[in-house]
């Protein structure tokens, strides 16, 4: 009989270890890591500024690619509920000056947000604007061919006058970055607000300063390799201005006597210059203020940095960088999935463009907000390449360079 | 393992089954006991390794070489369009004495699983959402091997039960993307039953599971490649770590269970099973020598099922209820993108799926001379609620389906047996709710409103297994089977084939 008692509790356990799944079912939430919660107040900091007009505010966490959007009015403080996360912020906009003047702005930080309040501080710089040349498109993802190979070559810059009067593109640098947007790494030193980084520098060589001019409105294509390129489905670029240099034969480029080259100032690549294919690659371009030129570029902007690598060593990289100062124009790029960081200080480019996937003959392509007195196009330049530029854009010498 | 010390230790089962295989003067009985109906619904009951010295009175072997082709025209794309391939499998039963026994099985197959898209690992439902994933996919080659032996002796009023079981399987793509895959699985489970009282039994029994999945996908040009993804679930992905190829699942689980029965399960049984696995993905950075966990998929699953059986003269009756709860939730982690070191920041639930399962199963069964009728009518409920936050999506259905399944054993011969097993079911979607994010890319919105629809589908399924079993004079007994299920989603068909050729012993 005791037995029986024990078969029959046995069973009751049984039962009951099925009604507590049977309850188990209404507890649907997450957890308590729901809670993970935060908030992340952000103020407006600047020298000068008497309103804050308009803001715009993206926020990026980098584990789940989530981006907060929030455009702030005549207020220098939000704040955002966030999950915790890593986060990417940046802004643009315009304020309003002491002195009544209207100016553009911008600024980027990163913040770790793993506690229940954080405070960041957003310092907003003032974006600078040159009277100059700018960078009217890129072209870098390269195409593939009718048989299905990648085809690395015809790509190109095309700058734009975008001002009313003529501009000489005598001496102007054209230079890529040293670091990626989709890696981030400790650089020490990293001091993107004073001077631009850079993987290669090229510009175009002149002794008289007025060689080469350039109608408002007009433009100039610097090319990778001056050739027709339309049978691997690439562009003719023949009637380019200037090209690359290419002094390596085993890269496989063929140079155009007729179109003048580039001068490469320094790569750290074979002699080459080189565009990555896949948009995580920033280009600025630049002039050579009184007294500078590429002596005292090299002699006097090396750039020696190091950072830890993966397996903890340190590693030290000498590279060149170009001064703010001497930028005119910039663009960053990077791609949804890829992107971790600008390479550009705010106050050239806040933001980024781009073109996806490779060899996809996409370019990036800078947006046309109107016509000039002459006709020509109007280009927008905010700098901020999230709003300037059109991402994945055809490529606009795709019927060839027609001026 | 490779293949030579596989078929090393097949036939070595072959032969250990050969030397356990018994004669029996007449066909029928020995197939009906081998491939017995009751047997077949009641598996859940042994779970318990200690209940395996009742799973059959005599000795039993089986060895065949099976091709399958699955084709399927509506599918999820996760999961392919069905595979082709050949497979070996060898089992065997063996009563040492009338309180002992031990038993074992040694399988491989060489498939070809087609038309894999955002899923670039083995054993998806084991790991998903967490999968390695690109657009482009393709077919993929696997090869499996398994192997598996128990023990189970009885001593007085105690039984006990040992298993373990090995299975490693290894996948590759010889284009682009390439993949490799490799996946071993171990399992230990042991169990004690005790005589209460006549012929009613108490039982418990643990498992211990270990699995490892190591992946890579890589292309021919190292230098270019395009993205891969780690998916988190919906289309989402783990911003932060895709591009990474190299991944890692580790898992441990246990399980636990008690069981009561009468007449070793033949008179009624209850049997409940808790389990709870642990699945942490690692992803190696490419630029990096180490892997970072980015997620820990916690599999719980509770079951209780009851059967209660009688006969009635030459009727075989019974009632076989079963309720599963299952519910994984996926803890994700978040690492700082600010600095050169990974540091962790965040470990958070943010995925979960539930699925509740309620089945009832009717068992009638009538014994004649020249042949065994059987037939199961069903009845299968099921909910489903899958779901993640940061952001949020979801989808939530609830399905029920009723069928039939038929077996007819007839003794043509003495020596003859034709077996034939048509099936039916009807699946009904209930209810669905669609909560899908769509902030995604156009392709990525198709695929997963696509998934969706696949999955509130109702589905007709209809099949039938037609098998000949024969003996010439002292040889083992020769059988030869095929199998067809058409499978109808979206008035589109689904067809399965299978033609299998072995020997019983």
């Amino acid at each position: 009989m005791k037995k029986r008692f024990l078969a029959i509790g046995f069973m009751a356990i049984l039962a009951s270890s099925a009604v507590i799944v049977s309850c188990s079912k209404d507890d649907d939430d997450f957890g308590t890591e729901v809670s993970q919660k935060s908030v992340l107040t952000v103020t407006l900091k600047g020298d000068n500024i008497a309103t804050y007009k308009i803001l715009d505010i993206e926020i990026l966490e980098t584990n789940t690619g989530a981006l907060t959007k929030k455009t702030l009015e005549n207020v220098s403080a939000y704040s955002f509920q966030l999950p915790y996360g890593s986060y990417k912020i940046s802004a643009n906009g315009t304020v309003i000056t002491k002195d009544n003047e209207e100016v553009q702005v911008g600024a980027s930080a990163e913040q770790d947000i793993n506690s229940n309040v954080v405070n960041l501080s957003l310092p907003l710089v003032i974006k600078q604007f040159n009277n100059d040349f700018i960078i009217e498109e890129v072209f870098f993802t390269g195409s593939k061919t009718n048989d299905g190979k990648n085809y690395n070559n015809s790509r190109y810059f095309k700058l734009t006058n975008n001002t009313d009067e003529v501009l000489y593109a005598d001496n102007l640098i054209i230079a890529t970055s040293e670091f990626l947007t989709s890696v981030k790494r400790e650089i020490t030193p990293y001091h993107i607000d004073k001077a631009f980084p850079v993987a290669s520098a090229m510009y175009i060589e002149s002794t008289t300063g007025k060689q080469y001019p350039v109608a408002p409105g007009s433009f100039i294509v610097v090319a990778d390799n001056a050739i027709n390129h339309t049978k691997d489905n690439g562009f003719d670029l023949r009637k380019a201005d200037f090209e690359f240099p290419s002094t390596n034969p085993s890269l496989g480029q063929v140079d155009n006597p007729d179109v003048p080259n580039m001068k490469v100032m320094f790569t750290n690549m074979d002699r080459m210059i080189f565009l990555y294919t896949t948009s995580i690659q920033s280009y600025v371009i630049a002039r050579f203020p009184a007294g500078e030129n590429e002596q005292t570029l090299l002699q006097n902007h090396k750039y020696d940095y190091s950072y830890t690598t993966s397996a903890g060593t340190i590693r030290p990289v000498s590279s060149y960088e170009i001064p703010n100062s001497w930028i005119v124009d910039a663009v960053n790029n990077s791609t949804d999935e890829d992107f971790l960081h600008i390479l550009t200080d705010p106050s050239l480019d806040a933001g980024w463009a781009s073109a996806f996937p490779k060899f996809s003959s996409k370019s990036v392509r800078r947006k046309v907000l109107g016509t000039m007195s002459n006709g020509k196009n109007l280009y927008k330049d905010t700098n901020n390449s999230t709003a300037d530029f059109v991402r994945n854009s055809e490529p606009s010498l795709k019927n060839g360079i027609v001026k | 393992m490779n293949l030579s010390k596989f078929v090393i230790v097949f036939f070595i089962c072959i032969g250990f089954s050969f030397v356990f295989g018994q004669d029996s003067l007449r066909l029928l009985p020995k197939i009906n006991n081998q491939y017995n109906e009751e047997r077949i619904q009641i598996q859940n009951f042994y779970y318990n390794p200690a209940s395996m010295s009742d799973y059959s009175s005599s000795s039993m072997s089986e060895f065949s070489l099976n091709y399958q082709s699955n084709n399927q025209k509506t599918y999820l794309r996760q999961l392919g369009s069905g595979d082709t391939g050949l497979s070996l499998k060898t089992n065997s039963f063996k009563k040492l004495k009338s309180n002992s026994a031990v038993w074992g099985s040694a399988d491989y197959s060489n498939m070809t699983k087609k038309n894999l898209s955002y899923n670039e690992n083995l054993d998806f439902e084991r790991i998903a959402p967490y999968v390695t994933q690109d657009s482009v996919g393709g077919n993929l080659n696997l090869e499996t091997y398994h192997f598996a032996g128990g023990y189970a002796k009885k001593m007085n009023r105690f039984s006990f039960g040992l298993f373990g079981s090995y299975g490693a399987q290894m996948a590759y793509r010889s284009r682009d993307p390439r993949v490799k895959n490799t996946t071993s699985d171990l399992i230990i489970s042991a169990g004690i039953n005790y005589k209460v009282y006549q012929d009613y039994e108490i039982g418990v029994f643990g498992e211990f599971n270990k699995y490892t999945q190591n992946g890579s996908v890589n292309f021919v040009n190292e230098v270019s490649y395009p993205i891969i993804y780690q998916s988190v679930g919906f289309g989402y992905t783990n911003y932060l770590f895709n591009n990474d190829s190299k991944t890692q699942y580790e898992e441990f689980g246990y399980k636990i269970g008690g069981q009561i029965s009468s007449k070793e399960g033949k008179d009624f049984y209850i049997t409940g099973v808790l389990s709870s696995s642990n699945n942490i993905k690692g992803i190696e950075p490419r630029v990096g020598n180490r892997y970072y966990d980015t997620s820990d998929l916690e599999n719980k699953i509770s079951q209780i099922e009851a059967a209660k059986f009688f006969s009635l003269k030459n009727n075989r009756i019974g009632l076989i209820f079963n309720y599963n709860s299952t519910i994984r939730t996926g803890k994700e982690y978040g690492y700082t993108s600010n600095s050169d070191n990974r540091e962790l920041i965040f470990k958070r639930k943010a995925y979960k799926k539930e699925q509740y399962t309620t089945s009832f199963k009717a068992f009638y069964q009538l014994t004649q001379e020249k042949y065994i009728f059987t037939a199961v009518p069903f009845f299968l409920y099921q909910e489903i609620t899958e779901r993640r936050i940061y952001p949020f999506s979801g989808q939530k259905y609830d399905a029920y389906t009723l069928g039939l399944d038929v077996d007819l054993k007839v003794e043509i011969k003495k020596n003859q047996v034709l077996s034939f097993k048509p099936s039916y079911s009807y699946r009904n979607i209930n209810k669905a709710i669609n909560a899908l994010d769509t902030n995604l890319r156009p392709a990525l919105i198709d695929w997963i409103n696509q998934d969706y629809s696949i999955l509130t589908s109702d589905v007709f399924t209809m099949g039938a297994i037609i098998r000949y079993d024969f003996t010439i004079h002292k040889l083992p007994s020769f059988f030869i089977s095929g199998q067809w299920i058409t499978m109808t989603i979206k008035e589109k068909n689904n067809n399965f084939g299978a033609l299998s050729l072995g020997i019983t012993f």
